[in-house]
């Protein structure tokens, strides 16, 4: 990612911030190359948030936002976009679908809700590239994924003998050639048993 | 010394083989040897020594003659005359990666085309079954791995799919089918002799165009009713045989090819498939399959649908909304009808595959073919712009019939100058944006983008 120049002052909004006990005092956030610093410069750019909450984007730890199982869901229901997807004006591209909103919509509404990053909860190793393809097409919102490990065949077979210095291995090795950020277990051997 | 480069995706078929082997020439520029591969894929990597290859753009002239302009002069071409297009029409891409798909979808958004995939001529038929009745499918892995019955209905993998009955279907040994053929039930269901029929247990030759009737036919034999003596020009007994067959399989399989999308029923051949797959599944475990064509023609499918919900046909000429309607936003119905005033082909040929009057209307107006090497759309284009090859001299992401994605590699350095897909459909949609004095809408992960921002750039690299 590249860096981020420039000089942003937000001005006027209702700022929250619990870790420095500020609970919607009324004030201006000045930010420089990324930073949230004391002051800006005349030169900055001024965003008006009179009357809005200015706050840390929200981190959404558990989401089905990108891979096989939620395209399968836009590409099965093509009436989910029939009179259901939003008009797009510049400077936004096309936002289709409503139960199951492509990524661009995705992106965009997940910043207007104020959210900075969203966690896709469920990544099947073997559809890893997808996920992270839809990642990449994603807008403004930052997004990781946990790779499955619930109905894995070679995690059972591991645990079944004992072994677990191979069941961390494998994990491991399966974590790094994913690029996964954690581990996802649900329903253990539910669907292969 | 001549460098062996392994787990290779080969740029064919559906079967998207990923373990070719390729020996490649120490500077990194010639293909020497390929392993693995079936004798077409071998070819296609070979294709890319030919010293021919087109290297610069080539526009057409007054006189019919074709030219060689620089691709900063292609480029601007482009973008001017799909911005004059009311409607231009963008179809291909079976034949590259998901990032140019990816890229494409801003070009069209930008200049409201019609964006359309080869499905649009194979399966098709397919996407709109799926719509109606869902799609139980698995992974080619759990074909290989479970399956003890396998139907081929009206497809020919020994030719289209080389490697399929190799890697997947008929010979090799999985977890459950550790005696690899000898455990395997083969049922071919094609009016024709084919090679794989030959291998097929059971072959049930129907009447051309009959395969709804027989589908049906087989769900009600399922179903314990009664059927005539015969059924599109299969005996009852047949039929019965074939049925229990599948019933008392372990794990049951269906592969379908064109021969049911692109005979009389279409769909609802394929409809009648799936109905057949799920009333399987009260009996034993069962799972269907479309056979797609190209390496990659599943991928404008999945890269489409995340960005506009749609798998093919899809109509942007609203400039707000997608809109997909088959029939009416499918690219030769568009043709045929004269409704699209430019026409941009890329990774096919559809001068080779549409009808004939369909090229004839395409042809009144402007055409251009973005594609590795000559073809019959390229020869009768406008504007040929080559590309690099994805999968040989291009890396790149694909689909495998199965929608399992790939990583596939580039074996040996690209020409020089010659962009990738995705970096001409960035460097026409920036012209775009300047053309209009618009703002391009990057994606924040595309600060990073692999593309010179100065076109010029790319013909001195």
């Amino acid at each position: 990612m590249s860096e981020i120049h420039g000089e942003i002052l937000i001005k006027g909004g209702f700022i929250v911030d619990p870790a420095q006990k500020i609970d919607g005092d009324v004030g201006d956030i000045a930010i420089k190359d990324g930073k949230i610093v004391d002051k800006v410069s005349n030169a900055a750019k001024v965003i008006d948030a009179k009357g809005k909450v200015v706050m840390a984007g929200g981190v959404d730890v558990h989401s089905h936002v990108a891979g096989p199982k939620v395209n399968v869901g836009r590409l099965f229901r093509p009436e989910d976009k029939l009179f259901k997807s939003g008009i797009a004006h510049a400077p936004t591209r096309m936002e289709m679908g409503f139960s199951i909103p492509s990524v661009l919509k995705t992106g965009y509404d997940y910043a207007r809700m104020g959210y900075g990053f969203v966690m896709e909860a469920a990544m099947p190793p073997i559809h890893a590239p997808h996920v992270h393809e839809e990642i990449h097409d994603t807008p403004i919102i930052d997004q990781a994924a946990l790779p499955v490990f619930g109905n894995n065949w070679f995690v059972m077979e591991y645990l079944k003998k004992g072994e677990v210095e191979n069941t961390a291995a494998y994990i491991a090795w399966l974590l790094r050639v994913t690029k996964g950020f954690g581990v996802k277990v649900v329903n253990p051997g539910g669907t292969a048993a | 010394m001549p460098k062996l480069i392994t787990q290779v995706g080969c740029p064919y078929c559906g079967s998207s083989c990923d373990d070719i082997e390729v020996l490649v020439s120490d500077d990194n520029k010639k293909i020497l040897e390929v392993h693995n591969a079936c004798i077409i894929g071998t070819n296609l990597f070979f294709h890319a020594n030919d010293p021919t290859r087109p290297k610069l753009p080539r526009q057409r002239q007054p006189d019919g003659s074709m030219k060689e302009i620089s691709y900063p002069e292609a480029i601007d071409w482009m973008a001017k005359t799909m911005l004059a297009a009311k409607k231009p029409l963008i179809y291909g891409f079976g034949s590259t990666n998901c990032e140019g798909m990816s890229a494409v979808a801003r070009i069209a958004e930008k200049s409201g085309a019609v964006l359309d995939n080869c499905a649009t001529i194979c399966h098709g038929p397919s996407f709109l079954a799926m719509f109606d009745n869902g799609y139980p499918s698995c992974t080619l892995g759990e074909a290989k791995n479970r399956a003890d019955v396998v139907v081929f209905w009206g497809c020919n993998p020994m030719h289209a799919h080389p490697r399929h009955t190799s890697r997947y279907s008929i010979f090799p040994r999985g977890y459950f089918t550790q005696k690899g053929q000898m455990q395997r039930t083969i049922l071919s269901v094609d009016p024709r002799q084919t090679d794989t029929a030959k291998l097929a247990d059971v072959h049930l030759m129907l009447d051309q165009g009959h395969d709804y009737e027989l589908f049906d036919a087989f769900r009600t034999v399922l179903k314990g009713y009664d059927i005539p003596d015969v059924v599109a020009g299969i005996k009852k007994e047949t039929i019965i045989k074939s049925v229990e067959i599948m019933k008392k399989a372990r794990f049951c399989m269906i592969f379908f090819g064109m021969g049911c999308t692109h005979t009389d029923g279409r769909n609802h051949n394929i409809d009648a498939a799936i109905s057949l797959t799920r009333d399987l599944n009260n009996h034993t475990k069962c799972s269907i399959m479309a056979m797609r064509g190209h390496y990659n023609i599943a991928g404008p499918g999945q890269v489409w649908s995340w960005i506009f919900g749609f798998p093919y046909c899809i109509d942007l000429s609203k400039g707000t909304h997608a809109h997909m309607n088959p029939g009416e936003t499918s690219s030769v119905d568009l043709a045929m009808r004269d409704e699209v005033d430019c026409f941009v082909n890329i990774g096919a040929d559809a001068g080779a595959h549409f009808p004939i009057q369909a090229v004839q209307h395409l042809k009144k107006h402007p055409f251009i073919t973005i594609d590795p090497n000559f073809n019959m759309a390229s020869e009768v284009s406008d504007l040929h712009i080559p590309v690099r090859i994805a999968g040989v001299d291009e890396p790149g992401v694909v689909y495998r019939m199965d929608n399992v994605p790939i990583q596939f590699k580039s074996v040996i350095d690209g020409l020089p100058g010659v962009p990738s897909d995705e970096e001409l459909f960035d460097m026409v949609y920036e012209r775009m944006c300047e053309l209009t004095k618009t703002e391009p809408v990057w994606l924040a992960a595309k600060e990073d983008r692999k593309h010179p921002t100065n076109i010029s750039a790319v013909n001195e690299a």
